[in-house]
Order: C-alpha cells, then structure tokens, then sequence
C-alpha cells in the first residue's frame, strides 16, 4: 500500500468533441456536456504524470488539456495534431501546446481529417483509445483506431452519451466495462481500466501530486 | 432526491415522503426556484430507470417494521456510490431492525411528533442538495465596455439571492500576488457566469478564466448577446443562453442596457440549476474519488447524515472525516472538532478533505501551519494515501 510510483499505463489516445446542434440529432440527444468535462479533465490527471497523451485538436477540449498539462507540469507529455487545412480558423488557445504536429491538408475537408487521423493513429503504439462524447469524427476515429491497434483497449465512456454512448452501445458485452456506462468518478474509473490495460495490476489510487496553482 | 418508504401505504395521506415533499418544494420556492424543473423525484419504481447520474442526489429513507426488496437494493447502490441517504424512523428504539443492513452503521433521525411538517429532514436535504451552502461565490466574467449594463443588474440580482459577487476583477491592477490569490478565489467558488458579447474574448482574462473554471468544475453559465452574435468557438463546455432583442430594455448591443425584470429573474434561476449540478460533480471529485480510494485499500466508509464520513483508519481506528466542497475554512474545522467532541471521540480523530486544486500557495501554507497547531487536520485529497499510511 505504500506503493506510491505510478506505473506506467503506455501512450493514450484521446478522442473527444462536444456535439454541436445540427450535427445529428443521434448525438445531440444523450450529449452529457457536465460529463464529457469531468471525464476529459480526469484522464489528463490520471494519464500525464507518466505517459503520453495523444489527441485530434477540438476548439473546447484542447484548452482543457492544455491548461491541465501545464498544471501537473506535464506540457511535454501531450501531443496535438492539427490538420493545415483548417490553419486559418483555429483558435489561439490549440496552438499553445509544445509538441503540435501539422499534418499537410488534403483536397477537402474530409480528406484532410483523414490524413490527420491516419497519422494521429498511427504515430504510437498505444495501449488505449478514450472516447468521450463527440459526434461522426469520434466514430471514425474509433474505427480508425481498433483497425491500427487490435490489441489495444478501447473506452467508450457511454455516460459522457453523444457518439461514445452510440459506440459502446453497439459493441458486444464481454468487450465493454460496465463502469463506462455509470461510473461518473472518471478518475478511478480509468486508473482501473487503464491499468488492466496496460496488463500490470492497478496502482495504488493515489492521486499525483499537483503543482502551483 | 430519492425517496424511500416501504411503509408508504400504511401511513395515512401518502406516506411521510408526501409531506416531506411539500414541504422541500415550499421551501424550494422561496428560495427562487421552480421544484418543477429543479426537483426530480425518484422512489422505488421508478429509480433505475429515470435517474440521471449527473445530477445531485440526496436519499431519505423512512423505516420502520417492513422493509422492501428494492428499496433495500437502492439504499445498498447509494451507499456504493458514498451517496446521502438519511434514515429516519419513529423512533429510534431497536433502528437497527426498521433499516436496511446498509443503513444499521448510520445514525438515524428520530421524527419529533411537534415537526408535522418535517422540516428537521427537509433542512438537512437542502443543505446536501447545495441549496443552503453557506458560502455562495460567484464570478462574473465580461468585458466591461460591452456589457456593463447587465453585469451590474447581475450583480444585484445574484446579492438580493444571498450569492457574494466577483465582478470588475479586471480593473483591479495586476500584480504577481494578485493573479493567484484571484486563482485561489475561483477554485472556492461554485460557478462563473460568462458574459459572450462579440468581443469579451479578445479580453485574455476572460479566456483565461473561462479555462480555470472548466479545470476547478465550477457550472459555468454563457449569456450570449446581442444578436446575431453567436457563441465563441471553443465555449461548447458552456450551459448556453440565448438572448434576444425582447429580453432587454432599450438596444440590447448598448453596453449600458439592462435585461427585463422577468427575464433576469429566469437568469438566475438557471444559474442556481448550473450551480447545483456543479456542485455534484465536485463532490463526486472529493467525495466519490475519496471512497473509492479507501474502498480499494480495502477500508470502510460510512457516509452518516450528519454529512460525516467515518473511516476505519488502518491504524488510528474510527476517524471523522469531512469532505469539502471549496476550500476549509478554520469555522468547519470547529465544527469537525464539535462533531467529535459529540460523538466521544478525540478531535485528532477527525479532519477535512479538500481538492487543493488552484489554492493560493500562502493559503496551502497556512493550511499546514494550522495542521501544526491544530488537533482536528485538513488534509488535501492527493494526500490521502499517506494519510492512509500514517
């Protein structure tokens, strides 16, 4: 129990968004915004003090994961990928990250976030891909993701609703974690699961330490 | 709120839950707020499949000689989650045998045959539900030669709600022990109310706290006007407000405008649901994440009506044990300490968790210099493992 070294749980990938309206009823419907924060905000607090966490650019997460990396003294451990096809629009607070890949724009929008993803999803040997709300790029970047990395663990937060919920509940029992569905204290939540991700017994549930305010 | 009563149908006009009901909404009303769109009811029909996680729960269960296998069920669930549940009974001779397994370690309340309207439960539920904190912060974020107008009558209104306003944080000069003590402030405050008119976001303060409330989990409330102004890229994580031309009086883009009484009673109303939810969730970071912890080492935690939490500390035994929503403050480490005294037990015996997320580092030290002088301690939740292991 006086174990408190954080194990390493490996490279994460994070796929999130907040769905907008007009961008499919299907999202917008069991969108849980409070949840979708909460559960962002607790994966950065779990993952960064030791690993890598790897994300698509959204102009609501971004600032999120920013500011918390820079509160656990983390910047360093997050990557950002960024699509030049939409250099122009992107707020300022995504472009503050240390570590921002721009991957070359496609011909249109579609085929630029392809490209982005391809080489977002396959930059790493990631352990787990976290899925926290979001509408059809969350959809297809879970496909993207499960196609590049079979063995990996992949989390469908279903209680932030939105396209998590849509991905969880289409996937069989026996693959999903029922604290998905109903868990809302995300940072135990994914200390259990990352952990038994990363095929070492769970670590202590200490929670890291925090720097400055 | 979650309603249990396996004895509803023997007691005439519905039941203690009716009565305690009415007297939850009257009160509900006079605070501001419509326990219609505020208040869900949930009872042993219909929790499992009209709750929503998200949202504040506090339980009461009423006992006595019968007892039902749901209601049972759902007391054992609540407990689970370190979730309220308030026992209360006739009397409180043989409680042990008119509760659930799961409430017998809990302190039960006594109904007084003088409270006809329950009001001794019905306080203790408005003071978990967050209606009734004592300390009710907000910060209004705005930019001011936009919107002055309304952040003024906001003001005003939110002060004649008992709620201590931050506003015009901006003017004041900027120092380096400024920005943090500001810091410090926010992460005990339980909601930001967001002024989005076209250009509050070249103001990098109110970028900047927008940000910190979303880290600390504060509600954050986003009026947006005039239109056609939408809201600013980025402000998903906001609960959003339309305003219209109708809604205010003179031109809604004149900086000095003013929203109609109504309209501004509807505001705040919605800031005190934002608030509420808000205040959910941090305890779920406080409270739910403190229980999980100990319930993975294995020690066991009562949650008691008192708010209390009595922890089966490895080595010092039976410890009280307050979690905070904000910040403590040196009069709840009395009333830790008067809890225990009650209770005949050493005040070492009890202290306060807190998320330190965002404190000002000369309040942390303070917080440890009191710790030094203090029986009862305050402990921050990243430190519970060593508290563990002490």
């Amino acid at each position: 129990m006086a174990d408190t070294v954080a194990h390493s749980l490996g490279p994460i990938f994070l796929s999130a968004s907040v769905p907008l309206p007009g961008r499919g009823q299907v999202y917008l419907s069991t969108a849980n915004i409070l949840g979708i924060r909460e559960a962002v905000a607790a994966l950065t607090v779990v993952v960064l003090p030791t690993d890598r966490l790897v994300f698509g650019g959204h102009p609501a997460i971004s600032p999120l994961v920013h500011l918390a990396a820079e509160r656990l003294g983390a910047a360093d451990r997050v990557y950002i990928y960024q699509s030049a096809f939409f250099q122009s629009v992107i707020p300022p607070s995504s472009l503050r990250f240390r570590h921002i890949i721009w991957t070359p724009p496609g011909v249109d929008r579609s085929s630029s976030l392809l490209r982005m993803r391809e080489q977002m999803i396959g930059s790493e040997d990631f352990r787990a891909g976290v899925f926290i709300g979001g509408m059809d790029g969350v959809e297809e970047e879970f496909e993207l993701f499960r196609r590049h990395h079979p063995k990996a663990a992949l989390l469908a937060v279903a209680s932030t609703g939105a396209a998590a919920r849509v991905i969880f509940d289409r996937e069989p029992w026996g693959v999903k974690d029922v604290g998905l569905k109903f868990d809302a204290a995300y940072a135990s939540l994914f200390r259990r699961l990352l952990s038994r991700a990363a095929g070492s017994t769970p670590p202590p549930a200490g929670l890291p330490p925090l720097r400055g305010p | 709120m979650v309603l249990l009563e396996p004895e509803r149908q023997y007691v005439p006009g519905g039941g203690y839950s009716a009565t305690l009901l009415a007297t939850l909404e009257r009160q509900m009303t006079m605070l501001g707020l419509d326990p219609k769109t505020t208040l869900r009811t949930l009872n042993e029909t219909n929790f499992h499949n009209e709750r929503a996680p998200f949202l504040p729960v506090a339980a009461v269960y009423f006992g006595g000689p019968h007892q039902s296998v749901e209601a049972t069920r759902i007391v054992a669930q609540l407990r689970a989650e370190g979730r309220f549940v308030l026992p209360v009974v006739p009397t409180l001779l043989g409680y042990s045998t008119q509760v659930p397994a799961a409430l017998a370690p809990i302190n039960g309340m006594e109904l007084v045959p003088g409270d006809l309207a329950l009001q001794h439960p019905v306080a203790r539920l408005t003071e978990e539900l967050g209606l009734m904190r004592s300390r009710r912060l907000v910060f209004i974020s705005y930019k001011r030669d936009e919107s002055r107008g309304v952040a003024l009558q906001l003001h005003h209104a939110l002060e004649a709600r008992s709620f201590e306003v931050f506003l015009d944080t901006h003017s004041i000069q900027r120092g380096d022990e400024f920005q943090p003590m500001l810091w410090d402030r926010m992460g005990d405050t339980d909601l930001l109310i967001l002024l989005d008119t076209p250009h509050a976001f070249t103001s990098k303060w109110v970028e900047q706290e927008v940000a910190r409330a979303h880290n600390l989990g504060l509600g954050v409330l986003q009026l947006i006007w005039p239109p056609p102004h939408k809201r600013v890229l980025g402000t998903e994580l906001c609960e959003p407000v339309y305003l219209e031309a109708k809604d205010f009086q003179g031109t809604a883009s004149d900086p000095g405008s003013t929203l109609l009484g109504t309209r501004m009673e509807e505001v705040v109303a919605l800031a005190e649901g934002t608030r509420a939810r808000s205040l959910a969730s941090r305890k779920t970071r406080v409270i739910t994440e403190f229980c999980k912890q100990l319930e993975w080492h294995g020690v066991e935690v009562v949650v008691q009506p008192s708010g209390l939490l009595e922890v089966q500390h490895p080595s010092k035994g039976a410890t009280y044990v307050l979690p905070v929503v904000g910040h403590p403050e040196t009069t709840l480490l009395q009333q830790i300490e008067d809890d225990c005294l009650k209770c005949g037990t050493h005040p070492s015996q009890g202290c306060i968790i807190y998320d330190p997320l965002g404190m000002w580092p000369k309040k942390a030290a303070h917080l440890e210099w009191l710790n030094k002088s203090l029986p009862t301690k305050s402990l921050a939740v990243t430190e519970v493992l060593t508290w563990l292991t002490r």
